[in-house]
């Protein structure tokens, strides 16, 4: 056994010592540090970015109900070692002397929120601290500023709830479920669930909301959901972060995306260099395969030597570079924290597992096809004067790298479709590339003759594709990356809308645009009904129906009713996907948006029937939209022609930014407008904007790692053809060329394979990267030129003094090394 | 004609090789012609001819690395068309040794590594590894290069390079040895030196020796000349 190991070390030794092992080394390193250091980023971004997210929910896992909550839920929960806390909402009025205000009661236990904190003030705008529900006394309650204000009172005041006294004791400023909770019009007054009996408010016949809140680990809550699930009644429903926050969900799924993007094509560009790699070792290793056939190496010995040597090689790549990857991630992190504000949660093991297992495969995909090329080496080969490899047929190499890219990529996205996508748009470019390589470069041969240029050939179409493909990578990732941070910050700049303003009244639009414009806020205002979907094309339709038995997001569209508007103008961020949108003038039709509609099965040209208070209105579909959810705008999912409303009862609806230095100006708006309800969602809007901060900045750091991978592939390139150079040098310093000529020739040569390389490389991500941008985040296209003249002088540039450096030892051979 | 004998100290025997390759006009090239010979345990043999001759594709059937087109080669009492790549390569292990023209040493090896080659190699040997270490430093000891055990193949001088070889050849105490234009790739005076160790050894292990050349003054030393003439062979 030691024997065995000791052999297995010593041969490790030596296939040490070839160059092309090293390079292999180099390019499986940088895979797996950009593997491993993205997904330990991402792992523990993710996860930040899930704390924050469970904070607003105030657990790990909610469930909500209309009826009180089986109790046995709780104590299954408790006996599993979960965090738990239950609260009952409910909306009654609490008055003080002669006013009266409709309230959001929310009735807490002691442990509530189970993640986020309750902040609270004493005066608005004052100091803020985090309120506990258990130091809260007998009697004290605490509530929005909103309640205060139209109370009249301040902190310390009594009022009545039902049919007991409370004191007012704090402001609250923020607290947990803040976001599903946006389009709550009346202000929040929570309570400790204690205190709730006394005040007589809730009978069996009230309306209320149940919740019982979990918290706890991963394994537990999962352990825990599959025991409730089979339980739950049909009031019950798990409430997860993906419902009512779909403006976090967009923009954590965007980054999360990209991220996955990043990191995956930091690894085909790696697989590209270890591709390059084997290919060298390869040729370098067929005389010596045919050394050892000649002294009597079976095929098997000859296999097991290369692949026992390759697979070590990628192990020992795979635990540096986990180890590398894991150091960097957490020079990033610690970074990051000023960022963030909060401490990251620690790593998972995971990233190391899949570091190790990509060089694993980046090693079997991509070296053996050129293996098993190498191990056919017939032993004759040796005494042929010039033993060169046999020609590999090609289809086998075909179908391990794409099968080893797919699996890489699957690895990274565990998307399979996202996966598939990418592969066959990384197959179309590299066709596309070969095919313009050539060419150019027969349109190059002709000018050249005239400048007198290198003459362009095979292996000059080869490089254009390397660099092209290497230089198309990070270029498309550059233009995804700034589009994707410019679009987030476009999406939420400064004074985007942090309020909200409803339930205005059709008499009080005209004088709240004017009251508005004179505070220079100008914002489109939206009338509002609400209706009912109950006839696609005549026929009634329900959420019992058949084919909604699956769709539960259908059959809860069904039973809810609609906010719907219209409109003139297409609100902004919304984007036309079928359809044209309504003409001037237009008096009819509906404009849908493209996710509902496909939720609820309805096409263009559909006609719907929608219940307005009792009313119909049937039209039919003309338009099919995408709406930016994110935009913190009011956003709809039916817009009618501008004066389809004309005759229904209606209420509008803006979203306009309030600067906090001027705390003034809602007050004095809500005096004017005593029925408009204002919605604060400043809160949610700082939160968001925490998040994007930290997902722009992780795409940066990614995109670091790209940029590594793609500067090995061009070594690896270079050394591949190092060779092949060295006799060329020769072969032209016997013929008597000067040193001055050679640089020059060489300089000239990789300008031209760089320029080209960046020229084809921009295109193609400029066309890749607006068809990404569309289909993969939703942007809007766009043509941008000065990426072209960037990618085209980047190309030059870079190769140029990359692959000057490279050879320039080349140019001191001497002609003599021709005859050895 | 060589007479074909049937006797137990044959080593290599072939009984009308040919050996032709197709050319793009779809007609066969030639290149060796009913090639029959024998060669007896201990016995130098030299093949001389001209470029193109054929020589150097007699040698490789004779040694197994390639099949004939047609006739029969026997090595070391094992009919090699009879076996498949494997088996032949199994016959040559440890049994067979080497020396080409251009050394052929593994340049990530130093020069002891790559004489312990070919004994690491046969499995079934049973060596470990410090005798593998031990004999591998007495074969090179033997060709006069005991002080430079760790120098690798770029270090090494073009007759220190030919001089592992050879230690690599020997090293297994090999039945036949084949070469493959051993000083082409010298000096005259280096190339005779290499020669006469070559020759010495040979003696010393009693090993068979087929030698290809195209120098006649080297043929010459070995017991028997074959010449190749238009992928005949005369005496």
């Amino acid at each position: 056994m030691i024997s065995l190991l000791q052999q297995f070390l010593i041969q490790t030794k030596r296939f040490w010592r070839l160059a092309e092992t090293r390079l292999l080394f180099l390019a499986l390193l940088v895979a797996v540090v950009a593997v491993t250091s993205v997904g330990f980023f991402t792992d523990r971004a993710d996860r930040a970015m899930n704390v924050q997210a469970t904070q607003l929910l105030g657990g790990d896992m909610v469930i909500v109900s209309t009826r009180p909550i089986d109790d046995s839920y709780m104590e299954e929960a408790e006996k599993r070692g979960l965090s738990t806390a239950s609260t009952v909402s409910f909306r009654s009025m609490v008055s003080r002397g002669e006013k009266f205000q409709l309230a959001q009661v929310k009735a807490v236990s002691d442990k509530y929120p189970l993640h986020g904190e309750i902040e609270t003030s004493a005066v608005s705008g004052g100091v803020t601290k985090a309120t506990r529900i258990d130091t809260l006394a007998d009697n004290e309650i605490i509530a929005d500023n909103k309640l205060f204000v139209s109370l009249g009172t301040g902190a310390g005041d009594s009022v009545q709830l039902g049919k007991s006294q409370k004191v007012l004791a704090k402001i609250i400023n923020k607290m947990p479920d803040q976001a599903s909770n946006a389009f709550q019009f009346a202000p929040t007054l929570i309570m400790p669930l204690a205190q709730l009996p006394e005040t007589g408010l809730l009978t069996a016949a009230s309306r209320a909301n149940y919740s019982f809140l979990f918290a706890g680990n991963e394994a537990q809550i999962d352990s825990f959901r599959s025991w409730l699930k089979p339980r739950l009644t049909r009031s019950e429903k798990i409430r997860t972060l993906e419902d009512g926050m779909p403006a976090i969900q967009q923009a954590l799924q965007r980054g999360q995306r990209f991220l996955k993007m990043a990191a995956l094509l930091a690894v085909i560009l790696a697989g590209a260099g270890i591709a390059l790699s084997s290919y060298s070792l390869t040729r370098h290793e067929t005389s010596a395969v045919a050394v050892l056939k000649t002294m009597g190496a079976s095929r098997w010995q000859v296999t097991k030597h290369y692949l026992s040597q390759l697979l070590i090689v990628a192990l020992i790549a795979g635990i540096v570079g986990s180890i590398l990857g894991f150091f960097i991630q957490f020079f990033l992190a610690s970074y990051l924290q000023d960022f963030i504000g909060q401490e990251l949660p620690s790593t998972g093991w995971m990233p190391v597992w899949v570091g190790l297992l990509t060089a694993q495969v980046l090693v079997i995909g991509f070296s053996a096809p050129h293996l098993l090329q190498l191990v056919k080496t017939a032993p004759v080969q040796i005494l042929q004067r010039a033993s060169s490899a046999s020609k590999a047929p090609l289809l086998l190499p075909f179908i391990s790298l794409s099968l080893s890219v797919l699996g890489l990529m699957w690895l990274q996205t565990a998307d399979i479709k996202l996966s598939l996508y990418l592969l066959v748009a990384v197959m179309i470019a590299l066709a596309v590339f070969w095919v313009c390589a050539l060419l150019l470069l027969k349109l190059i041969r002709k000018l050249g003759e005239r400048w007198h240029l290198p003459k362009a050939n095979r292996r000059m179409a080869l490089m254009v594709v390397v660099f092209g493909v290497g230089l198309f990578s990070l270029l498309l990732l550059t233009t995804l990356r700034s589009d994707l941070i410019d679009r987030w910050q476009a999406s939420l700049p400064e004074g985007a809308p942090n309020h909200f303003l409803i339930n205005i009244q059709p008499n009080e639009v005209q004088p709240l645009k004017e009251l508005l414009a004179k505070d220079n806020t100008e914002a489109p205002i939206y009338p509002m009904v609400r209706g009912r979907l109950v006839e696609v094309n005549d026929k009634a339709i329900s959420p019992y129906d058949a084919k909604y038995a699956e769709n539960q997001r259908a059959q809860r569209l069904l039973t809810r009713e609609f906010n719907l508007s219209a409109s003139a103008e297409m609100p902004e961020g919304n984007m036309i996907t079928a359809g044209k949108w309504f003409e001037k003038g237009a008096q009819s039709g509906f404009s849908m948006e493209q996710g509902i509609a496909d939720n609820l099965g309805v096409k263009m040209g559909d006609k719907l029937t929608f219940d307005i208070a009792g009313q119909r209105i049937v039209e039919t579909i003309t338009s099919m939209r995408t709406v930016q959810w994110d935009s913190m705008k009011p956003n709809f999912f039916v817009l009618a022609a501008p004066q389809a409303f004309d005759n229904y009862p209606k209420t509008f609806i803006t979203s306009i930014y309030l600067d906090e230095s001027k705390p003034e100006v809602l007050p004095n708006l809500i005096k004017k407008f005593p029925s408009v309800t204002d919605i604060d969602i400043s809160a949610i809007l700082t939160q968001v904007r925490d998040l994007i901060n930290k997902a722009a900045f992780a795409v940066q750091g990614i995109f670091l790692f790209t940029l590594v991978a793609g500067v090995v592939v061009l070594f690896a390139a270079l050394q591949s053809q190092k060779a092949l150079r060295r006799k060329e040098l020769a072969i032209l310093k016997s013929l008597g060329a000067n040193r001055a000529y050679l640089r020059r020739n060489l300089i000239l040569e990789f300008a031209m394979i760089g320029g080209l390389a960046g020229f084809l490389a921009a295109v193609l991500a400029l066309i890749a990267g607006n068809v990404a941008a569309y289909q993969l985040f939703e942007l809007t296209p766009q043509f941008n030129l000065g990426l072209i003249i960037l990618g085209t002088a980047l190309g030059a540039v870079l190769v140029s003094i990359a692959g000057y450096l490279n050879v320039r030892g080349l140019l001191s051979v001497v002609p003599v090394s021709l005859f050895r | 004609m060589t007479i074909l004998m049937s006797n137990n100290s044959i080593v290599i025997e072939s009984q009308n090789l040919s050996k032709s390759l197709p050319v793009s006009t779809g007609e066969k090239l030639h290149i060796l012609n009913n090639i029959s010979l024998v060669v007896e345990q201990g016995e130098s043999v030299a093949i001389t001819g001209t470029s193109g001759s054929g020589k150097t594709t007699l040698l490789g059937l004779l040694a197994g690395l390639d099949v004939p087109s047609e006739g029969k080669v026997s090595l070391l009492k094992k009919e090699l068309t009879e076996l498949d790549e494997d088996q032949r390569a199994a016959l040559r292990l440890s049994k067979v040794g080497f020396v080409f023209q251009s050394f052929h040493l593994m340049d990530n090896l130093t020069a002891l590594e790559n004489v312990m080659l070919p004994l690491e190699l046969d499995r079934q040997s049973g060596l470990k590894l410090p005798e593998i270490r031990q004999r591998a430093s007495e074969a090179l000891n033997q060709v006069g290069l005991g002080e430079r055990l760790t120098h690798l193949p770029t270090q090494l001088s073009g007759g220190e390079q030919q001089r592992v070889a050879l230690a690599r050849a020997f090293v297994t105490k090999p039945s036949v040895l084949f070469a493959d234009e051993p000083t082409g790739n010298l000096d005259s005076n280096t190339g005779d030196e290499i020669i006469e160790l070559l020759f010495a050894m040979q003696k010393e292990s009693n090993t068979t020796l087929v030698l290809v050349t195209h120098d006649d003054d080297l043929a010459e030393k070995c017991q028997t000349h074959y010449k190749l003439v238009n992928g005949v062979l005369a005496l």
